[in-house]
């Protein structure tokens, strides 16, 4: 990802409109990988665990 | 009072240890700061890799901390260095700090890969005994006899073990590393040890022996040693997996006797007709 | 266009909120880098107490200060609170103080986030600490809470999982914002090549955060619903698996100890090449080698587990893929040494303490990749040989670097220079007894005394009475450190520059000292980056 080079729809702190609809994808992203962590080792678990 | 205690515990304590670290660098002070040799071939082929393993390491840091030394030395600004600031990269030397590496680690690898495949060949045993952890203690089943022996920590360790015993260790013999009842092998037989534990894990390791494994319920774990025909004599371990309270007082003594005497202890301790498998009279 | 730009940040200077909403509501990254740093040197004593308690229990054989439980506490306490409640948040609290002022950020990407992330870890202290005077004490079955163990601890044990839980959301909160942060915010003209090493590692860091956190919190989960609503996860007796829970655990816990580590590796590389005036050499190997070594920490779990009866063929690939490791870890230390070749180098605390972790650390990899070769670990595993090795890559590895990021960057924090004879006194007061409290327990682990034992037989005492002293004197001369960053914030000396550092490069020192409250709210230009950019 290339940072950003246009400063459209600057907010207070300084974040243009573009960073933050990035961000918000970037942390549905990330948090989703999180989430399968959780939930694909604990399927993982029960797969090994109950033979 | 309890500061006249602490200055005395103190001083006795340097006191002693400045008595008793001139033995460190004697002949016998070598088992304090260095693994035993032991007395299989397993553990002999151990202490080998260890020492090669070791001298690699000195090697390596002689030669990368010698670098670091005259960088620290010779390149500092109080004595005027200047800076070569075009010195951030060399594709020579990087290609060669990533290969050498890996030509060490490789020589490292190939025994260590040997000899990992050797110990852990667990075929025709002579001896097989079922060992079987517990809080705290160890039991030992001979399969195909009917002798079994439940060993625990000795009386007179756990007594001084005990919180306000007043028992000073060092008047205990083998203080921690003696129990009531050990297990008793044959020198110059392959034994072979099936591990358990019925109730968290432990860990059973006698260092003399190489052979450190975990007993794990509802795991049998394998591993066998073959003590040197000519080294029969008691050999000292501990449990080394936490677990719980009695950890540190559950030791492991192995007695390796001849054959002939192994034999003899076999059937003093066998009883044909019993049901229930006996424990042999206390040891001390 | 800088003269613009500081009065500009001036004048934000007065848009800080006063009294306690500053901290309770905190949005700031620089207030939320402060309280993660006060709470980890908070834990960092609490920690160190438990250590000292240890140390003084084994000061000599047949010693009797504490009930074997409450000693099994003491150890699974003090590596709890060390790595969760210590080490981990002083990463975090410098990467939120650093991360921003380093790509020429605003502020973190999801500042509110970032508050909830900070506030959860006092709550999550607390439950940890509290289980101390709950009926039966204290979690006892080490910090590794190996199965079925850690199913004989009373209401504890729940109060440590969701200790564990807290810690675990706020570390993936924190690594969510770090990883957002990074991808988003960085200054026109910042490319992924051009950043700091910090922020690199960081990065990885936080990738490594986020895939196995989750991983412990399934593992203590599956835990608590085996010992309060009949699960077998990990219950022979019911079918489950025992040896599953250390599978799973070190699928955590090994990425974990790179988690501790690899933001070190970034401050090193920070400090050695300011202090040796010279570029840092190899940076694109040195990120490359970053991930190297993040990659290879997910598939070497098992070098943690080699005496639990893994087939043969297990065993030989986790010894492979482990020594596979010191290859990236030798590169960065070639770099690092590279980097000082030729340069001309001065001794400020911070490149003391970075020359101690290279010196230090790299000890901790020797005895690593002596414990990787299965045969000899078959000897050390379980022993104080393994204890040596993992506290000096932790402790004059991770706490050093820590030392050390925290005397090079707080100038740039206060505005102030801290008193620099003191720093050195506990520079070399921890140097030397870092040394003496660790370095005998090789021998100790070596000549057979296992770990996690609250007494010993007597021919350990010798070397145990010496790790005790240099424990103690290690342990009370890090009584200085807050002493002295105390000092430095009330009374330092006013620096008047950008940088107090002469060789330093980078954007946090192309802003003054200290760092406006809101500092790039325009972003850096061209030639700041260029100035800043080193390598």
């Amino acid at each position: 990802m290339a940072p950003n080079t246009e400063r459209d729809g600057v907010n207070a702190r300084g974040v243009t409109l573009q960073q933050r609809r990035r961000v918000r994808l970037t942390t549905w992203v990330v948090s989703l990988i999180a989430l399968a962590f959780y939930v694909g080792f604990i399927v993982l678990t029960v797969m090994r665990s109950h033979r | 009072m309890k500061r006249a205690r602490l200055g005395r515990l103190l001083g006795s304590s340097v006191l002693g240890l400045a008595g008793r670290l001139p033995l460190a660098w004697g002949a016998s002070g070598w088992d304090e700061l260095n693994m035993p040799r032991g007395v299989t071939s397993a553990s002999k082929s151990i202490y080998a890799l260890h020492m090669m393993a070791l001298w690699v390491c000195v090697g390596i840091a002689v030669v990368v901390f010698g670098v670091m030394i005259w960088s620290l030395i010779f390149h500092r600004k109080s004595r005027g260095a200047v800076p070569d600031v075009t010195l951030t990269h060399s594709t020579k030397v990087e290609v060669v700090w990533t290969t050498v590496p890996v030509l060490i680690l490789v020589g490292m690898a190939i025994p260590a890969a040997r000899l990992l495949v050797k110990i852990n060949n667990n075929t025709d045993p002579q001896v097989n005994i079922r060992v079987t952890g517990f809080q705290w203690g160890w039991r030992y089943q001979y399969l195909g006899t009917t002798v079994s022996v439940i060993s625990k920590i000795s009386a007179s360790s756990n007594a001084a073990s005990q919180l306000h015993s007043g028992i000073r260790p060092t008047s205990v013999p083998h203080y921690l590393l003696s129990v009531d009842h050990q297990v008793v092998v044959p020198v110059g037989e392959k034994v072979r040890l099936l591990i358990t534990s019925i109730d968290v894990i432990h860990s059973w390791w006698v260092p003399d022996l190489g052979v450190k494994r975990d007993a794990i319920p509802g795991y049998i774990n394998e591993a066998s040693f073959t003590i040197a025909a000519d080294r029969p004599g008691t050999y000292r371990g501990q449990c080394t997996e936490l677990c719980g309270r009695g950890h540190a007082y559950m030791p492991i003594v192995v007695r390796a006797v001849t054959p002939a005497a192994y034999q003899a202890w076999l059937k003093k301790h066998s009883s044909p007709r019993a049901r229930r498998p006996r424990t042999p009279r206390q040891r001390p | 266009m800088a003269e613009l730009h500081q009065t500009a940040a001036h004048a934000e200077h007065d848009h800080k909120p006063h009294g306690w909403r500053r901290w309770v509501f905190a949005t700031n990254h620089k207030d939320i880098g402060t309280m993660y740093l006060i709470a980890a040197a908070t834990m960092f004593l609490i920690g160190g107490l438990a250590a000292m308690a240890i140390r003084a229990q084994l000061f000599k054989s047949g010693m009797k200060l504490f009930d074997p439980t409450m000693f099994n506490s003491l150890t699974t306490m003090h590596g709890l609170i060390m790595i969760f409640g210590a080490i981990m948040p002083a990463w975090v609290g410098l990467a939120n103080w650093m991360i921003p002022l380093q790509i020429g950020a605003p502020d973190m990407a999801l500042p509110r986030l970032n508050n909830l992330s900070f506030w959860i870890l006092p709550f999550a202290f607390t439950l940890m600490l509290a289980s101390f005077f709950v009926p039966g004490g204290a979690v006892a079955g080490g910090w590794t809470m190996y199965p079925p163990l850690m199913q004989q601890f009373g209401a504890a044990f729940p109060m440590l999982i969701f200790a564990i839980h807290l810690m675990g959301i706020s570390s993936i909160l924190g690594a969510i914002n770090v990883i957002v942060t990074i991808m988003n915010l960085r200054a026109p003209g910042m490319t992924l090549l051009r950043m700091p090493l910090f922020v690199w590692t960081w990065l990885i860091t936080a990738y490594l955060l986020i895939a196995v956190m989750p991983v412990l919190a399934g593992a203590v989960t599956m835990q608590l619903t085996d010992h309060f609503f009949g699960t077998s996860f990990f219950n022979a007796a019911g079918g489950g698996d025992p040896v599953l829970f250390l599978h799973v655990f070190w699928f955590f816990g090994h990425p974990e100890v790179y988690i501790l580590i690899l933001p070190a590796f970034g401050i090193i590389s920070e400090i050695i090449p300011t202090f040796s005036r010279k570029p840092l050499f190899g940076y694109e190997a040195m990120v490359y080698a970053t991930a190297s070594i993040a990659f290879l920490s997910f598939i070497v779990w098992g070098h943690h587990m080699f005496t639990v009866g893994m087939p043969v063929a297990a065993q030989l690939f986790f010894m492979l893929s482990t020594m596979l490791i010191a290859v990236p870890t030798g590169v960065k230390v070639f770099n690092w040494v590279a980097t000082m070749w030729r340069g001309s180098l001065s001794f400020e605390p911070p490149m003391l303490f970075a020359v101690a972790f290279l010196f230090l650390f790299s000890i901790g990899g020797f005895s690593g990749l002596m414990l990787a070769l299965v045969p000899s670990d078959y000897q050390y595993h379980g022993t104080y040989f393994v204890v040596a090795h993992f506290h000096y890559v932790l402790v004059p590895g991770a706490v050093f670097a820590i030392f050390g990021g925290v005397y090079y960057w707080l100038p740039k924090w206060s505005g102030r220079m801290y008193d620099m004879r003191l720093a050195k006194w506990h520079f070399w007061l921890s140097v030397i007894f870092v040394n003496v409290l660790f370095f005998p327990q090789h021998f100790l682990g070596l000549a057979g005394m296992p770990r996690r034992i609250p007494d010993y037989a007597p021919q350990f005492t010798d070397w145990n009475m010496v790790s005790s002293i240099g424990g103690f004197i290690f342990g009370a001369s890090q009584v200085l450190f807050p002493y002295i960053v105390i000092k430095c914030i009330r009374s330092g000396k006013p620096i008047e520059a950008n940088s107090p550092w002469d060789g330093a490069h980078g954007l946090e020192w192309e802003l003054p000292c200290p760092a406006p409250y809101h500092s790039w709210q325009t972003p850096p230009t061209e030639a700041m980056l260029a100035h800043g950019a080193e390598h």
